[in-house]
């Protein structure tokens, strides 16, 4: 054997386990070596220990006995078990905390734009440069058309309205068409500004001065079945004969009119009391403050989700006012009160269509 | 021939001539080189009163190994309490019985490695247990599905040095 065998046999040595050839070689090798005769004696001290048979045992009953594990090696399912909560409470964490609310989606109730005939407007004394000019060269100051100039010289708000399908007008109705309340009504429909958003029922820029015979004229009517209502014709003879003919004209639109579906609604968004665009984003928990006006008598309601926050009776050309966090409003302008659940009042109303109310969404966005 | 018996050299002879020159050289890298040449008689003595039917050197080694030991646990044990110098004669010769101190020290050393073989690893644990068992190596080869005897060989060195490790680098108590 080689002395490096030799030296592999010194673990024999102290068991007692080698045969008795690997011993004599052992030995011999020992006997000539000084390294291996250190390694002898030296292995000498645990060669005595394992030579008592009880020593013996002892050691060998140790070796048998399982290995000591680690303390956190022991009871691995309650760890995993722990692990699994851990990571549960964690998940649980994330997904119910309270998410940014995304910015809701710029919805826009839009009407379909509705190609007029050619208004009947008559002349003016000096041509008008725009809506607010056309009323005050139409109507006399009213306080009604005090507060439509006010309004048209604030920011342009949105603007939601109904179609209102074009109505052949007679000639004697064009002509009361242009008193004063019924003008002050004509402007609430007039066409939105830059600013605004929507459709409403258009009135075209003002024409260029009307021609003498306004018999074939027709007018814009907005679902202003009162604007005939307070019409009073001046007395005469020609036109006795006229209104009689034209009266049952005047019924059927009338009863045409009260059919259209003209309900207008317009909102502002005001920020403590000061108007701002509609897309301003508020803050978490800032109360945002809600300016309604609608454009014909009616029965609103406002709704947050299936919450109220107004219902009644509103009046053209009457603010109502309403406070709200941010987020979206429904608001429903219907001819009477709705006798339904008001859960599904926004639904039915839209799939009525615009003859049954108008149905606004109103998005009051949050940062 | 021996100078000094002028007899002819023996197989014994020679085997306790380089047993002599062994222990002194063992005994002289842990004790004084003076100490070292009298325990190397002492331990001739002995072996010469006590065992002169033993004639091989292979026998006689194990023979020196076991009374060394022994003169060296006492000259450890009369240093602690006497200092260094310590007279040769002060040495008792083996007796062939087991001290109390001795007894105690073997005690010591086996907790010790029964408190050592608890932190080897599974495969060195299952190795010692089949050699304190009695298996030879080429019984452990076989057993444990080594290719090779030398594998063996290999594992049972890296476990006795883990081992050693794990007692302090020394299977006695003291030195």
């Amino acid at each position: 054997m080689t002395r490096p065998d030799l030296q592999k046999l010194l673990g024999g040595y102290a068991a007692g386990t080698l045969t008795p050839e690997e011993q004599r070689a052992l030995f011999d090798a020992a006997l000539a070596d000084q390294t291996l005769f250190d390694a002898l004696a030296d292995e000498q001290a645990l060669r005595e220990v394992l030579a008592d048979p009880a020593c013996r045992e002892r050691v060998r009953a140790a070796l048998v006995e399982e290995p000591r594990i680690a303390w956190w090696r022991r009871w691995p399912a309650v760890w995993a078990f722990a692990a699994a909560a851990a990571v549960a409470v964690v998940l649980t964490v994330i997904v119910l905390r309270p998410k940014p609310m995304p910015p809701a989606p710029r919805q826009v109730a839009m009407d379909r734009k509705v190609e007029l005939p050619q208004p009947y407007v008559p002349a003016p004394a000096q041509a008008p440069q725009g809506a607010d000019s056309r009323a005050q060269a139409t109507a006399p100051e009213t306080p009604r058309a005090v507060q439509r100039q006010l309004a048209a010289a604030r920011p342009q708000p949105r603007m939601f309205a109904a179609p209102a399908p074009a109505m052949p007008q007679p000639p004697a109705l064009a002509a009361k068409a242009r008193l004063p309340e019924a003008a002050a009504k004509e402007d609430l429909a007039a066409p939105p500004g830059p600013g605004s958003v929507g459709g409403a029922v258009h009135a075209p820029p003002p024409p260029p001065p009307p021609p003498p015979a306004p018999a074939a004229q027709t007018v814009t009517v907005t679902g202003a079945s009162e604007m005939v209502a307070t019409a009073e014709p001046a007395p005469s003879a020609e036109q006795d004969r006229l209104d009689k003919k034209q009266s049952a004209d005047v019924s059927r639109s009338r009863m045409a009119l009260q059919a259209l579906p003209a309900f207008g609604l317009r909102y502002t968004v005001l920020r403590r009391d000061v108007e701002v665009p509609p897309d301003t984003a508020f803050s978490r928990g800032e109360l945002a403050r809600l300016r309604i006006e609608a454009g014909r008598d009616g029965y609103l309601y406002v709704l947050a989700g299936k919450r109220p926050l107004y219902t009644g009776p509103v009046h053209a050309g009457q603010f109502v006012f309403l406070e709200t966090k941010p987020g979206v409003l429904h608001a429903i302008l219907v001819p009477g009160p709705d006798p339904g659940s008001l859960s599904t009042l926004f639904r039915r109303t839209r799939r009525a269509g615009p003859a049954a109310g108008i149905v606004a969404e109103i998005s009051i966005k949050s940062r | 021939m021996d100078p000094a018996t002028e007899r002819p050299e023996t197989e014994r002879d020679s085997a306790l001539a380089a047993l002599r020159e062994r222990i002194v050289a063992y005994a002289a890298s842990r004790i004084s080189r003076d100490a070292a040449e009298d325990l190397a008689q002492e331990v001739l003595l002995v072996i010469h009163e006590k065992y002169k039917d033993v004639h091989e050197g292979a026998e006689l080694l194990p023979l020196a190994m076991q009374i060394l030991r022994y003169k060296m646990m006492a000259h450890f044990r009369k240093s602690a309490r006497h200092g260094d110098e310590v007279p040769a004669e002060d040495y008792p010769l083996a007796d062939g019985g087991e001290s109390p101190e001795d007894f105690a020290q073997r005690r010591e050393i086996s907790a010790r490695l029964v408190a050592a073989v608890k932190k080897l690893g599974v495969e060195c644990r299952r190795l010692m247990r089949l050699k304190l068992e009695g298996r030879t190596f080429a019984e452990i080869q076989t057993l444990l599905g080594a290719k090779t005897i030398n594998t063996v060989y290999t594992w049972d060195f890296r476990c006795r040095k883990h081992l050693l490790e794990l007692m302090g680098g020394s299977w006695e108590a003291r030195k």
